[in-house]
C-alpha cells in the first residue's frame, strides 16, 4: 500500500499484455478506483489511530492530578445579551467527580457538581457591598436550590467535558464526541470536539454545546471554546492555575 | 333390511332426535360462544347516576389500565449505591422497551424527556390555562423572572432552554408541568424511586380498555418478558426481583385462579363421583350413561344462556357445572328403581319404572325450576343468567331421564333380581332400615326453630358487607399493591364529586364554581387535595377571561423596554415571547371536544387526566326529576372531582350540602354497601316469593295440610340450619349463598317427595320406600361429592356455593329422615 505507483504499472503491463488495448485500459482504471478505496480505508484507520494516540498524549500532563483549581475569564455570547458579558472566577476539579464552578464577578455565584447532584449557590445581598468582602463563602453564598444531574443532561455534559480534560481521560471524551487535533503556531495544539449526535444521554436538545475548542499550550489549557447550536457561545480563558495536587 | 331399519328408527326416534338436537346445539356453540369475565355484569343495570358512573369506572375507567411496575434489590443487598445506579438504568430501559411496544399509553418513570416536555396544545394555551394571569403579567413578577434568567443565562443554555427562555420567560409552562404532575416522588439518577430508596418505580397505562382481558394479559406478558430479557442482557437474572401490580393485574389473577379452580375441583370431584357411583352400581355402563343427561345439562345451559344473552359469563359458566350436582339425582333415581325394585314382569321394565316415578321427579323438578325462576326475574343481569343455566340445564336432564333414557334399550342392563348379592345396596339399605328414636323426630322439629332463634340474634353479623372478602385475589396480594400505591403516593379513591350535564362547557363552568368551596374545605382541612378538569382545561368562558386579561403586544412590548432599560437582556430577544402572548389573546379557545377524541388525543399525561376526569356516558338514565319514571336512553358528559385526604363527616358537611344541587357525592364505600344490600334484598325477595311458590305447589300435590308439614319442614329447616351452621363457623352470607340457598330448598324437596310418596300401581308392587330411600341416599352422596370438592376451593365464591348446599344438602336428608321414619 505504500508503493502504490509500482504496483499500477504491473497492474498496466499485464492488462495490456494480455487484453486488448481498450479492454486493458478499463482494468487498469478499475484497478486504480479499487486501491484509492482500500487505501483511503487503511490510511483512514492509521489517521483514527494516530488521533486516539494524540489524543492521549495531548491529555496525559493531566492524567496524574488529583485536584485543580484554575483561575478563569469568560466571556459570554448569547441572543439573550445586549452586550457579551464578562465574568471572572475560578474553576476547580477534584478526581473523580466533583466540579465547581465560583463566579466571582459581576455576581458571587457557584455551581458545584457531585456524582449525579447539582447545587447552585447564590449570593446574599444584604445591601451593604462592603459586607460581602468580610465574609465568608459560606456565609456570603447560600444555597438557592439543588437538582438531580439527570435532569440536567446538559449541565451533566460540562462535568464530563472538565472531567476528561483536567484528568485526561480521552475514554470519557470519545464517548461522547468526536474530535479532531490541529496543531497550530506556538507550540500551541487545537482540540475540536463535536457532541456525537446519536448519544442517548445527551439529547441534542438538551446538550449545550454543538461544537467546542480546546487550546492547548506548554501541557495546560488555555481557553475553552463552547458553541451552542442555538447561537450560544462561551469563550473561557484560563489565567493561571491557582492550585494543583498530584496522585501520589 | 329397509323396513328392520324404519322399524329400529321408529323405535328410537327420540334418541336420534335428541342426538340430531345435541348436535345442533354443539354447532351453535362452536360459532357463538363468548364468554365474559367482566365482573360489572353482576352490578345492577337500571340504576341510578352514581351507580351509571361506578358501572362506567369498572368497565372503562382509566384506574382499570394502570400497572404499577417496581424494581428492587433483595433484602440483603449491600452495595447500595451501586444498586440504585443499576435500578435506575434498567428503569430507563424498560420504560423505553415499554414505549416502543405501541400498548401503553403512558409510562412514567420520573424521567424528563425532552421530547415530551412540549405538550401541545397545552403548551401553546399556557397563558389561558394558568390559575395566575393576573400576577403572572405585573411588572414586579416579569422583573423577578428576567432576574432569574439572567442568572441562568450565565451558564450555557440548551436549544430547548432557548425556545423556553424566548417563549416563556415567565417560565408558566414549567410551573403549569409541576403543578399538574402530582407524584412528586424522590428521584435518583433521574427516575422514582420509593422513600428508602430500595425500589424503583414505574407507572404504565394500557391502551385496551380495562376489561379487555386478552389484551390485558397480552400487555402484562410484554412487561414481564421485558424485564426479563433486560435483567438477562445486564446479567443481572437473580440480583433483581421485581412486581408487577394492578387492577388488570388482580382481574387476570382472578380469571386465572377462578380457572384453575374450576377445572381442579370439575376433575375431582367428577372422578370421585364417577368411582362412587360405580362402586354403587356396579356396572361401568350405568356410569357412563349417568355422565350423558348431565354432559347434556350443561350443555343446554350453556346454549340457552346465549341464544338470550349472547355470551355467558365465566361465574355462570361456574355455577352452571354445579348444577349437576342436582342433575345427577334424575338418572340415579332411575338406575336405582331400575336394577333394585323387585319385578315379575321384564317386558318395559324401564318404562314401566319411569312411568311409576316420573310424578315425584317432576314434582321435585317443579319445584325446583319454581325456585330458579324467582333470580330470572331479577334486574341483576348476572343472577339472571344463572337462573337461566340452572333451569334450562336441569329440564333438560330431567327430560332426557324422561324420555329419552328409557328408549336406551340396547344399552340398559338386566335389572338385579338377588338383591341381597348386591353388597353396596344391601349396606346402605341396613342403614335406612335401621329404627330411628323417637326423640329424632323431635330434635329435628326444635333444632330448625333453635336456628331460627340464633339467626334473629345474630343479625348484625348476618350479611356480607365487605365486596373485597368475595374477591378471589390474595390477601398477600392486594397488600403488596396497597404498598407499592402508597409508595408511589397514589390517592386512594373513595370520595369523589360527581356532576353530568350535557355539554362539556356547563359541566367545567360548574366545576369551576365549586372550585372556591373545596378550597375552603382544604383549608378547613376537611379534604387534603382534590382534583378536576378544569384544572387542566378551564371553561371557554373562562379562558375568554383570561384572554381579555392579557396585555397586548404595544403595551407587552413597551413593559418589557422599560423593565430591561438597565438590564444587560434585550429586549428583542423576546418577540417570540410577545408573539405567544398576541395569540392568546386571538386564538379560539381551547375546546375539549379536540382532547377527548380518540383522533387527535395524544399520549401525555395531561390527555389521559382529562380523559378519566371528563367522560361521555352512555347510560339507561332515569331522571329522576321528571314525572314519568320512562328510562332514556341518552348520552350523558360526566365529570368526576376525586376528593384526598377525606375526613369523617364529610358527609354531612355544609359546604357538601351547599353544592349538593350542582355535585352528587359519591362515597364509594357506602355505595358499594348499598349497592350489595339492594342486591340482597331483591335476591330475598325473589327467594321468599319462590318459597310461597313451592309451598303452593307441594299443598296441591299432597292435597292435606297436614301432608305439606313434612314435605316442607325438611327444606325449611334445611335452610334455616345452614344459614346457622354458616354464622357460627364465622361467615356472614352474600349474595352467593342466597343463591345456593334455592338450591338447597330444591334438594329438599327432592328428599321429602321420594321419601313421603310410596305408590302402587296396579298388582304390582313398583315402588318400595327403601328402594326409594336408597335412591336419596345415593342422590346426597353425590351431592356432598360436588359440591363438597367446591367446599375444599381458595376461592371465597366457590367455596360459599359448596358449604352452604354440602351442609345444606345434609340437613335437608337428615331432616327429611327423621321427619318421614316410622319408628
Amino acid at each position: 500500500m505504500r508503493c502504490p505507483i509500482p504496483i499500477i504499472g504491473i497492474i498496466f503491463m499485464i492488462s495490456g499484455m494480455i487484453f486488448p488495448k481498450r479492454q486493458a485500459l478499463l482494468i487498469a482504471t478499475l484497478s486504480i478506483l479499487c486501491y484509492l478505496f482500500i487505501a483511503q480505508h487503511c490510511f483512514a484507520d492509521n489517521s483514527q489511530d494516530l488521533q486516539t494516540s494524540a489524543l492521549k498524549k495531548l491529555l496525559e500532563p493531566f492524567s496524574s492530578i488529583q485536584y485543580v483549581k484554575l483561575a478563569y475569564e469568560e466571556k459570554r455570547y448569547s441572543v439573550f445579551l445586549k452586550h457579551p458579558r464578562q465574568f471572572s472566577g475560578y474553576i476547580a476539579f477534584t478526581r473523580p467527580d466533583q466540579f465547581i464552578k465560583q463566579i466571582e464577578t459581576p455576581n458571587r455565584k457557584k455551581l458545584h457538581i457531585q456524582s449525579d447532584r447539582l447545587n447552585i449557590y447564590t449570593d446574599q445581598q444584604d445591601g451593604n457591598q462592603n459586607s460581602q468582602k468580610t465574609t465568608s463563602l459560606q456565609k456570603a453564598i447560600s444555597l438557592q436550590k439543588t437538582m438531580s444531574l439527570d435532569d440536567y443532561p446538559q449541565f451533566r455534559q460540562l462535568q464530563t467535558l472538565f472531567a476528561g480534560l483536567l484528568l485526561g481521560d480521552a475514554a470519557t471524551l470519545t464517548q461522547y464526541y468526536h474530535y479532531d487535533i490541529q496543531s497550530l503556531p506556538d507550540e500551541k495544539v487545537l482540540l475540536t470536539l463535536r457532541t456525537r449526535s446519536n448519544d442517548a444521554f445527551i439529547d441534542k436538545q438538551q446538550s449545550i454545546s454543538g461544537k467546542i475548542t480546546i487550546i492547548f499550550q506548554a501541557g495546560e489549557i488555555k481557553t475553552i471554546t463552547m458553541a451552542s447550536f442555538g447561537g450560544e457561545k462561551s469563550e473561557l480563558s484560563f489565567t493561571a492555575v491557582l492550585e494543583k495536587e498530584v496522585i501520589q | 333390511m329397509k323396513s328392520l331399519l324404519l322399524s329400529f328408527f321408529k323405535q328410537h326416534k327420540l334418541v336420534y332426535l335428541w342426538l340430531i338436537l345435541c348436535l345442533l346445539m354443539l354447532l351453535y356453540l362452536y360459532g357463538s360462544l363468548r364468554v365474559q369475565s367482566d365482573i360489572s355484569f353482576f352490578l345492577p343495570q337500571d340504576n341510578s347516576e352514581i351507580d351509571s358512573v361506578m358501572q362506567q369506572q369498572l368497565q372503562k375507567g382509566e384506574a382499570g389500565k394502570i400497572f404499577l411496575i417496581a424494581l428492587q434489590t433483595p433484602a440483603d443487598s449491600r452495595q447500595e449505591t451501586t444498586a440504585t445506579q443499576t435500578l435506575a438504568k434498567l428503569n430507563k430501559i424498560l420504560a423505553a422497551r415499554l414505549q416502543q411496544s405501541q400498548q401503553f399509553s403512558l409510562v412514567e418513570n420520573g424521567q424528563v424527556q425532552v421530547s415530551s416536555l412540549i405538550i401541545e396544545p397545552f403548551y401553546r394555551y399556557r397563558y389561558l390555562l394558568n390559575d395566575n394571569q393576573q400576577q403572572s403579567f405585573s411588572n414586579d413578577h416579569l422583573a423577578n423572572s428576567f432576574i432569574q434568567l439572567l442568572q441562568r443565562i450565565e451558564f450555557m443554555l440548551s436549544p430547548m432552554e432557548q425556545k423556553l427562555f424566548a417563549e416563556d420567560p415567565q417560565m408558566i409552562w414549567p410551573s403549569l408541568l409541576k403543578q399538574w404532575q402530582t407524584q412528586q416522588l424522590p428521584k435518583h439518577h433521574g427516575v422514582w424511586f420509593d422513600q428508602q430508596a430500595r425500589q424503583t418505580l414505574l407507572f404504565v397505562k394500557s391502551k385496551a380498555d380495562a376489561y379487555d382481558l386478552e389484551q390485558q394479559y397480552q400487555n402484562l406478558e410484554i412487561i414481564n418478558s421485558n424485564i426479563k430479557q433486560i435483567m438477562l442482557e445486564q446479567q443481572l437474572t437473580n440480583a433483581i426481583d421485581y412486581l408487577v401490580t394492578g387492577a388488570p393485574v388482580f382481574a387476570l389473577e382472578s380469571k386465572k385462579a377462578i380457572s384453575k379452580q374450576i377445572q381442579i375441583i370439575s376433575v375431582l370431584a367428577s372422578c370421585t363421583l364417577m368411582l362412587f357411583l360405580y362402586w354403587f352400581f356396579r356396572s361401568l355402563k350405568i356410569m357412563l350413561i349417568i355422565a350423558v343427561p348431565l354432559a347434556f345439562a350443561i350443555l343446554t345451559g350453556m346454549t340457552a344462556v346465549i341464544l338470550l344473552d349472547g355470551f355467558i359469563h365465566g361465574i355462570s359458566i361456574a355455577f352452571g357445572i354445579t348444577i349437576i350436582g342436582v342433575a345427577v339425582d334424575y338418572p340415579v333415581h332411575f338406575f336405582s328403581h331400575y336394577l333394585f325394585l323387585p319385578s315379575q314382569s321384564t317386558h318395559n321394565r324401564s318404562t314401566t319404572i319411569m312411568q311409576s316415578i316420573w310424578p315425584m321427579m317432576r314434582l321435585g323438578l317443579i319445584t325446583t325450576i319454581i325456585g330458579f325462576s324467582a333470580i330470572t326475574l331479577s334486574d341483576f343481569s348476572g343472577l339472571r343468567q344463572l337462573g337461566i343455566f340452572a333451569i334450562s340445564g336441569l329440564l333438560a336432564a330431567a327430560l332426557f331421564t324422561r324420555w329419552v333414557l328409557p328408549r336406551f334399550k340396547i344399552v340398559l342392563p338386566e335389572h338385579h333380581n338377588t338383591l341381597d348379592n348386591h353388597s353396596a345396596y344391601a349396606f346402605i339399605q341396613k342403614i335406612v332400615q335401621r329404627p330411628a328414636a323417637p326423640s329424632l323426630r323431635l330434635i329435628a322439629i326444635i333444632l330448625p326453630v333453635l336456628a331460627l332463634v340464633y339467626i334473629l340474634f345474630n343479625q348484625t353479623h348476618l350479611w356480607q358487607e365487605d365486596l373485597s372478602a368475595l374477591s378471589p385475589v390474595p390477601q398477600w396480594q392486594k397488600q403488596q399493591d396497597f404498598q407499592l400505591r402508597k409508595a408511589m403516593g397514589l390517592p386512594e379513591l373513595r370520595y369523589a364529586l360527581i356532576l353530568q350535564g350535557q355539554s362539556t362547557e356547563a359541566l367545567l363552568q360548574r366545576s369551576e364554581q365549586i372550585k372556591s368551596q373545596l378550597e375552603k374545605l382544604k383549608q378547613q382541612g376537611i379534604i387534603s387535595g382534590y382534583d378536576m378538569a378544569a384544572r387542566y382545561l378551564p371553561s371557554i368562558k373562562q379562558q375568554q377571561t383570561r384572554q381579555q386579561g392579557l396585555p397586548s403586544s404595544s403595551e407587552l412590548k413597551q413593559r418589557l423596554e422599560t423593565l430591561l432599560d438597565n438590564s444587560p437582556l434585550q429586549p428583542s430577544a423576546f418577540s417570540p415571547f410577545i408573539d405567544a402572548v398576541n395569540n392568546s389573546r386571538q386564538m379560539t379557545p381551547l375546546s375539549s371536544e379536540g382532547i377527548l377524541s380518540d383522533a387527535q388525543s395524544g399520549q401525555s399525561f395531561i390527555h389521559g387526566k382529562i380523559k378519566t376526569l371528563l367522560y361521555l356516558q352512555q347510560s339507561e338514565y332515569r331522571p329522576e326529576h321528571q314525572q314519568a319514571p320512562e328510562q332514556q336512553s341518552l348520552a350523558v358528559w360526566t365529570a368526576i372531582i376525586p376528593l384526598h385526604g377525606v375526613q369523617h363527616g364529610i358527609t354531612d358537611h355544609e359546604i357538601i350540602h351547599s353544592i349538593s344541587n350542582q355535585a352528587s357525592l359519591l362515597d364509594l364505600k357506602t355505595q358499594t354497601q348499598a349497592m350489595l344490600a339492594d342486591y340482597r334484598n331483591e335476591a330475598l325477595l325473589w327467594f321468599f316469593c319462590g318459597s310461597m311458590l313451592i309451598l303452593l305447589v307441594l299443598f296441591a300435590a299432597s292435597r292435606r295440610l297436614i301432608s305439606l308439614l313434612p314435605l316442607a319442614w325438611p327444606f325449611i329447616g334445611a335452610v334455616l340450619l345452614t344459614i346457622a351452621s354458616l354464622l357460627l363457623m364465622g361467615y356472614s352470607l352474600s349474595i352467593f349463598h342466597l343463591v345456593t340457598l334455592l338450591l338447597v330448598a330444591g334438594l329438599g324437596i327432592d328428599y321429602s317427595i321420594f321419601s313421603f310418596f310410596p305408590r302402587q300401581q296396579g298388582n304390582e308392587v313398583t315402588q318400595l320406600p327403601e328402594v326409594a330411600r336408597v335412591s336419596v341416599i345415593i342422590c346426597l352422596i353425590s351431592t356432598l361429592i360436588m359440591f363438597g370438592a367446591l367446599a375444599l376451593s381458595e376461592l371465597p365464591v366457590l367455596k360459599a356455593i359448596g358449604i352452604t348446599a354440602s351442609l345444606g344438602a345434609l340437613y335437608a336428608f337428615l331432616l327429611t329422615l327423621f321427619v318421614t321414619k316410622q319408628a
